[in-house]
């Protein structure tokens, strides 16, 4: 791997996750948010107005790539197309690093735009270490992947989800990108300790945490994206930015998207809570 | 045991086609059945591609109403799953779905308006090639005019619509009270792009339809005044195919043939 791909990733502080509903706010009132991170896919298209807002955006904040569609773990060839887009796009960004899910999301030429699971087995670790040692010598950034949440799990599985990890980041070399919700969600869906999972993933390889909200049916929890934080999630937040820390954080408000005014907020309660951990990153008074 | 490839091709079943195998290869927790749990991906499957129809097609779904538009959706992917990764491309195919589904036989507006609502899409995030100015026709001498061609800028889509779609779509887009659908006698020659960053669309004569249709095709500025011709008196042609070239260069219409 060149350097580039290789070397951490900066600290670039608390942010969120750019949606449509948020244009104006942002471009207007310039509010204080430290980074943005968009979509890769919905700025793979031709042109338009979703490339100006986004060069706009770059103009004045930090952004860092997020991919739904790597597919990273389907037994189906990964697509090169695709991956030539997003190099593409990222040449044009420049984002501070690429993400994208540790799922699959189809195989024999469908796209189930889901977040699939996978049994956690040392041939699915091998197959995919070799997806993710391909991927990271096609892009020219850092790769981070994420940790989804998972509703059903496999009698295959040989290996914890932070085991599997832990072994996919060294034998890569590749980041992660921590959803603390999707870790609580997992642990309470698949019955374990969500601070085994959490001191279970290597300390030096988290370069982001995603914040954000559930559905809770009794019996399972869904991941919806759509809701504040969870107190939860707030305490797990605090252990990831005790153990990884410090660690740039956004809020990831997929559905339900309230006013921009609304997230700041909790916005400000995660960079507090990071300024309180790690006191150093708090900006001295003149 | 199954391989990584088998328990993939099972569980995509089970989204795709309610096939059960895959239940053989995933577990109950202490809390729930597993096929309550498999389920949350059957039910998110159908859920997420209809929510992307209604996306890409919100006045469609408005005057087709949820129920009716959530049940031809489901058509829709069954016939269609989606194959690209970008969820953008998934209702490339919807809007000539609705005009051929045997339910809304009576209901050609239907399809006519997602055809509609699709090019606008397509105007929207078209690449931003640079459009021909009235700078560049300037530089050209007298004898290059007649060999002139044209190209398209990819933000521009010709639709020819047999009912009122488009008054239908306008009603809806200034959210004023329903016009009623019906067949056209005649029909309606529509031009949509994409114009001071906004995705617009208009109506376009008969005869100016006909010249910017055979100028896609490879018609020179020579043929398509031939082509007028047949509408206008041969002197007054030249004049009317200046007439729109200038509309179609303010529109930025156009973009360089080299």
């Amino acid at each position: 791997m060149s350097e580039q791909k290789s070397s951490r990733p900066p600290f670039i502080g608390f942010g969120l996750g750019l949606r449509s509903e948020h244009y104006t706010d942002i471009l207007e009132g310039n509010p204080p948010i430290d980074w943005f991170e968009v979509v890769s896919e919905n700025f793979m298209v031709p042109g338009g107005r979703p490339m100006q807002i986004l060069d706009q955006i770059k103009e004045k904040y930090p952004v860092v790539m997020h991919g739904v569609s790597m597919s990273i773990a389907s037994t189906q060839p990964l697509d090169m197309d695709y991956l030539t887009e997003l190099k593409k796009l990222a040449k044009h960004v420049q984002p501070k690093w690429i993400s994208d899910h540790l799922c699959w999301t189809g195989v024999h030429g469908v796209n189930l735009h889901d977040l699939l699971p996978f049994p956690y087995t040392a041939e699915a670790l091998d197959h995919i270490v070799e997806r993710v040692n391909t991927v990271q010598d096609f892009l020219d950034h850092p790769l981070a992947l994420e940790n989804v949440s998972s509703y059903v799990s496999f009698k295959q599985s040989e290996l914890s989800e932070w085991e599997f990890i832990s072994e996919l980041t060294k034998r890569t070399g590749c980041w992660l990108l921590l959803d603390v919700n999707n870790v609580f969600v997992s642990s309470y869906n698949h019955e374990f300790d969500a601070m085994e999972f959490i001191n279970g993933i290597p300390e030096d390889r988290v370069v982001q945490f995603h914040m954000a909200g559930h559905s809770d049916y009794e019996t399972y929890i869904v991941d919806t994206h759509d809701a504040p934080v969870r107190d939860e999630v707030w305490e797990l937040y605090r252990a990831c930015q005790k153990r990884f820390g410090p660690v740039s954080t956004i809020i990831e408000r997929d559905d339900n998207i309230p006013p921009l005014a609304e997230l700041m907020p909790e916005l400000e309660k995660i960079r507090n809570i990071g300024y309180e951990i790690h006191p150093q990153l708090k900006p001295q008074a003149a | 045991m199954s391989t990584l490839k088998e328990i993939q091709d099972k569980f995509q079943k089970s989204i795709l086609q309610q096939d059960a195998t895959v239940m053989d290869d995933i577990v109950d927790t202490s809390k729930e059945e597993r096929a309550v749990l498999l389920n949350v991906y059957q039910h998110a499957y159908g859920a997420r591609l209809i929510e992307f129809l209604e996306n890409d097609f919100p006045k469609t779904l408005t005057y087709m109403g949820d129920e009716n538009f959530e049940n031809i959706a489901k058509d829709y992917y069954e016939v269609h799953p989606s194959d690209n990764p970008n969820a953008r491309w998934f209702g490339r195919h919807f809007p000539q779905f609705l005009a051929k589904h045997p339910e809304l036989i009576n209901n050609p507006e239907c399809g006519e308006l997602a055809h509609l609502e699709y090019a606008l899409g397509t105007a929207f995030d078209a690449s931003n090639n640079k459009p021909l100015t009235r700078e560049d026709f300037a530089q050209l001498s007298p004898e290059d005019w007649s060999t002139l061609g044209f190209k398209a800028h990819p933000s521009t889509t010709r639709l020819s619509l047999k009912t009122n779609a488009s008054e239908i779509w306008s009603s809806l887009h200034k959210e004023e009270e329903l016009v009623e659908s019906k067949s056209k006698a005649l029909i309606i020659e529509i031009i949509s792009w994409r114009g001071d960053n906004m995705a617009r669309f208009r109506t376009m004569s008969y005869d100016e339809a006909m010249i910017w249709d055979e100028a896609n095709k490879g018609a020179n500025f020579g043929q398509i005044c031939e082509m007028l011709g047949t509408y206008w008196p041969s002197e007054e042609a030249p004049l009317k195919a200046a007439g729109y070239l200038q509309a179609w260069i303010a529109s930025e219409f156009l973009i360089s043939t080299a």
